[in-house]
């Protein structure tokens, strides 16, 4: 055999015992570039933390307003004077611009009660599970209100005569309960 | 060619090259990575090299050996203990024992130099310039690591084993 056939010969003796190498996969570039997948990411964890926040909001406490259908039912104002106790208890609901005008032009000062809501609902005691009433929260004690403030009770202030206390709340009060008027009667109609 | 260019068209062969040469998955990503590193920071020198590919490839030899003398050093008992073979080739038995035999009979650099060699096809003029030696040294090399193989392969000693310094 000449030297070039067995060289040829070797080299393929080579090529057969490194064949199997040939079964090995390539590695590829990481093109997982931070820079670009990142925001990605971050838009996706506050989308899932957003939408978190809104069904743990949702959850919590069986809820308010008009989402949680928390209900809360005033007394009727028992004012010293029937007929305006007729026209406080009409009032319940309304805006504070009108119950300033209406009350005002019956003698009456309006100390007023601002209330901000809180995020606990609260049952009856028959059915502790359902939302009647709004609590926690606190009340702001302002000189004046907006006029689209609303009403949703009045009571008198028994040390000063024709003093009222007139509670409201703001009317995107995410966690106000909704206002159920009380049963005015016929009284000051 | 853009510098990107070539990595694309390389990208394939490279990645294989280098998996072939530490049999590590995870390293042998690295290594390509480096290598395209190193590729770009000297891409100035581009202009000035006759065959590109054998150009990142023995960027990458370099890598390879490099990361492969490192791991040698420090870990070789180590990891000839633990090493388990990478998932897509635990089945390969014909491979699994390629890679020991290489591994205990062969010096890095032979290997690379055969798997460039019968596997890549580049000639001892390009391994040449891979390996900064001339192209007569390559061949010796080439010759005697391909009869250490034939050899540890049980196919018996090479009887040409001079006869790659003719080529």
């Amino acid at each position: 055999m000449s030297p070039l056939i067995e060289l040829a010969a070797d080299d393929e003796l080579v090529r057969e015992l490194l064949a199997p190498l040939a079964r090995v996969q390539p590695v590829t570039l990481r093109r997982t570039t931070r820079r670009h997948r990142r925001p990605h990411r971050m838009l996706l964890a506050a989308a899932a933390l957003a939408a978190a926040l809104l069904v743990g909001g949702l959850a919590l406490a069986g809820v308010f307003g008009p989402l949680h259908n928390a209900v809360l039912k005033p007394n009727a104002p028992t004012l010293p004077s029937p007929v305006v106790s007729g026209i406080a208890c009409r009032l319940i609901g309304q805006s504070a611009g009108t119950a300033q005008t209406v009350l005002t032009q019956h003698g009456y000062q309006i100390e007023w009660r601002f209330q901000h809501w809180g995020t606990q609902a609260t049952g009856t005691d028959n059915n502790p599970t359902a939302p009647q009433a709004v609590t926690g929260g606190y009340t702001s004690t302002p000189a004046t209100v907006p006029p689209d403030s609303i009403v949703w009770d009045i009571t008198p202030d028994d040390r000063t005569p024709n003093m009222l206390f007139v509670f409201v709340q703001a009317p995107n009060d995410p966690n106000a309960p909704t206002i159920s008027p009380p049963s005015c009667g016929s009284a000051g109609r | 060619m853009a510098i990107e260019q070539l990595f694309c068209d390389c990208e394939g062969r490279l990645g294989r090259f280098l998996a072939q040469m530490v049999g590590n998955r995870q390293l042998a990503e690295d290594l390509l990575q480096d290598t395209f590193h190193d590729a770009f920071r000297l891409r100035d020198r581009l202009a000035e090299v006759e065959n590109r590919e054998a150009w990142l490839f023995g960027i990458a030899r370099n890598r390879a050996l490099s990361a492969l003398r490192s791991r040698r050093r420090f870990r070789a008992a180590l990891e000839r203990l633990v090493q388990r073979p990478e998932p897509s080739e635990r089945d390969d038995l014909e491979l699994l024992a390629l890679r020991d035999l290489l591994e205990r009979h062969l010096e890095p650099d032979d290997r690379a130099l055969l798997i460039l060699r019968y596997l890549y096809g580049f000639d001892s003029g390009e391994l040449a310039a891979m390996t900064g030696r001339t192209p007569e040294a390559v061949r010796q090399r080439l010759a005697r690591a391909k009869a250490r193989l034939i050899e540890a392969a049980g196919r018996g000693p090479s009887p040409t084993v001079q006869k790659e310094s003719d080529r």
